[in-house]
């Protein structure tokens, strides 16, 4: 699809946008904590998507590059306001997620390392492996963070219900 | 990207499409730069020969550099020199290699399970034995690649060479040959290298010295899971295939073969349902003739068609058709009620997702508790399972184990080369040697050096 995207299709980069959505937004959500931040970066990823297609080596894992667009532009948005606005201080806004819903029980009961490992391992499909490899730390971190968060997860859903 | 497995997290996608806003006017309508737009790229392999001259040109040059620093060093070793060289290739499967003055290749030496499936792949070892030490080291990577232990299409990963010392210009020659290769691949894949003292080296292969495998017979392949074999007893032998051969080879056979047959498990459940759905129709058909017992296959032994209404006879015919469909796909006759019901049965308990809900976290603990009910729903399909049916007893004496373990290498070899087909076989352009020179460069300055790279990517 990204190969699609390079030659020019808007109609691919609409699909991509349609297929990868929920999982870039997730992933960046768990950078950010509120929802409009994360939509705000979600909508600049696919603009960055955009503009730096011609950096896309086709036939290599595009998630991947989506990803390391998505990972890069939360770090560098986040360290360039850190010292006016503190994460935690965020200001409170619109959350349209309803409460006991997955990504208001995600917030409240998982780290954000622990979001960013469901959210890769659920929503990208990624192994383990490969989320090792994207956070850069042992496998077995992700797969012991991944078993614990997915505990706490079942948890809280079964709670709610 | 996927959503799959359990309520939650059908809930959680469903939550997020409900809630996600459409791509922003702004964004959608921004230009894709033309300078970024171009045709769709394929592999070239004319460029091949052009690298392979780039990495001899830059061999001889090591060559014209280094040669009387090595041959000092050699000097210093004479022994080593004249006994050849030795050394060790780390991807996942890890492997030793001995290599005569000559640089050919004169023994290989799994250093672990998953280096077996590839030294007791069918004539590989034999091809390889007697091959320069640097097209053996090619070879035995590109296998690798193809079974999925490495992946063609990254965008940054590492394996590691290990050089015992006094090693021959060949052990040189092949890190750099082995560079050329990933080039060629189109990968982004870094040769750290290491020497080791004999002592070392010996520590690494579990020999008493190092020149224990030069001095062994030439021309062998020894497998991890038979030098594992001369140390145990029977009772450990067990939990030895256990842990191995049962948790390792068949799971991952077994687990590869339920993912890739998804679409099939679907079907299948599709047609049971149509057969339950003719067959509730049967019985509830207003002119089912039958008194007490109206089911399909009681009716098709004891009734009489020609007392059928030709709407009845319609119905009666359709699931003939459905059941003869079903017995060609799959290879079984549902000869009953009790059949029907036994086959929806066990179909709802492993319907697609609860079996990828149960890959999802395969632990050995469920391999063992649910191996048999998993090969008969492979079975279900019509999969020939008559080969992991037979490892699952485990082995009772040597001679047996050695038959199960070099079958459960070979269904493991063929699910790997199944899988790993896809992402080798993808297109991908081969990367310059300046473009491999700045990804080299950008891991050095991220993570100081490719042996340290290395080693976080295989901690």
């Amino acid at each position: 699809m990204l190969s699609d995207v390079q030659e020019g299709s808007d109609e691919a980069f609409e699909a991509l946008y349609r297929e990868a959505r929920n999982a870039v937004f997730s992933f960046l959500y768990s950078y950010y904590q509120n929802y409009h931040d994360a939509e705000d970066a979600m909508q600049s990823v696919f603009l960055k998507v955009k503009l730096r297609i011609g950096q896309y080596t086709p036939g290599t894992n595009g998630s991947a590059w989506l990803l390391q667009i998505a990972k890069h532009h939360a770090l560098d948005e986040l360290r360039a306001r850190r010292p006016s606005v503190a994460l935690d201080e965020a200001p409170e806004g619109f959350e349209p997620f309803e409460d006991g819903g997955i990504m208001d029980l995600m917030r409240r009961t998982l780290s954000e390392e622990e979001q960013r490992v469901v959210t890769m391992h659920v929503l990208w499909g990624w192994k383990h492996r490969q989320i090792a490899k994207a956070l850069d730390c042992p496998t077995g971190t992700v797969t012991s963070k991944y078993k614990r968060a997915l505990e706490k997860l079942k948890k809280a859903v079964k709670e709610v219900l | 990207m996927r959503s799959r497995g359990s309520d939650w997290k059908t809930k959680w996608e469903q939550e997020l499409d409900a809630t996600l806003p459409e791509l922003r006017a702004d964004v959608r309508e921004h230009p894709i730069p033309a300078s970024h737009k171009r045709p769709a790229l394929r592999r070239t392999r004319e460029d091949g020969p052009r690298y392979a001259l780039l990495a001899l040109a830059a061999v001889l040059l090591l060559m014209l550099c280094f040669t009387p620093v090595l041959r000092e060093l050699l000097q210093e070793a004479p022994a080593e020199g004249e006994k050849g060289t030795l050394i060790a290739l780390h991807i996942n499967p890890s492997v030793a290699f001995a290599a005569d003055s000559e640089g050919k290749v004169v023994q290989l030496l799994a250093l672990n399970a998953d280096a077996d499936v590839i030294l007791s792949h069918a004539g590989f070892a034999e091809e390889v034995i007697g091959l320069p030490l640097t097209e053996a080291v090619v070879r035995y990577t590109d296998l690798a690649a193809r079974l999925g232990y490495l992946d063609p299409n990254t965008q940054g990963d590492a394996v590691c060479l290990r050089v015992c010392e006094g090693a021959s210009l060949h052990a040189e020659s092949a890190a750099a040959e082995l560079e050329d290769y990933f080039c060629r691949l189109g990968a982004r894949i870094a040769v750290a290298e290491e020497k080791l003292s004999r002592t070392d080296f010996s520590a690494l292969i579990g020999t008493e010295s190092g020149e224990d495998l030069l001095l062994a017979p030439v021309g062998t392949a020894v497998l991890f899971g038979e030098r594992a074999l001369s140390t145990l007893t029977e009772q450990e032998l067990q939990a030895y295939y256990e842990s191995t051969v049962l948790c390792r080879e068949v799971k991952e056979t077994l687990s590869a073969r339920l993912h890739s047959r998804m679409e099939q498990f679907s079907a299948h459940a599709e047609a049971l349902l149509h057969v339950t759905e003719l067959s509730g129709r049967v019985l509830a058909h207003p002119d089912n003739p039958g008194i007490f017992i109206k089911n399909y296959w009681y009716l098709a032994e004891e009734s009489d068609p020609a007392e059928y209404t030709p709407s009845f006879a319609s119905l009666m015919t359709e699931m003939e058709h459905a059941l003869a469909d079903y017995a060609k796909t799959y290879g079984r006759e549902i000869a009953s009620v009790g059949d029907l019901l036994s086959l929806t049965e066990e179909s709802v308990r492993w319907s697609v997702e609860n079996l990828l809900s149960l890959l999802e976290d395969f632990s050995d603990a469920l391999l063992l508790e649910h191996a048999d009910e998993l090969l008969t729903c492979l079975e279900s399909i019509g999969e020939d399972t008559e080969q992991i049916r037979a490892l699952l007893t485990p082995p009772t004496t040597a001679e047996e184990f050695l038959g199960k373990h070099a079958l459960a290498l070979q269904m493991s070899f063929d699910t790997r080369e199944e899988s790993g087909r896809e992402a080798y076989n993808t297109e991908r352009e081969p990367l310059g040697q300046k473009e491999y020179l700045a990804f080299l460069d950008a891991v050095k300055a991220e993570y100081g050096s490719l042996a340290d790279y290395w080693k976080t990517q295989n901690p």
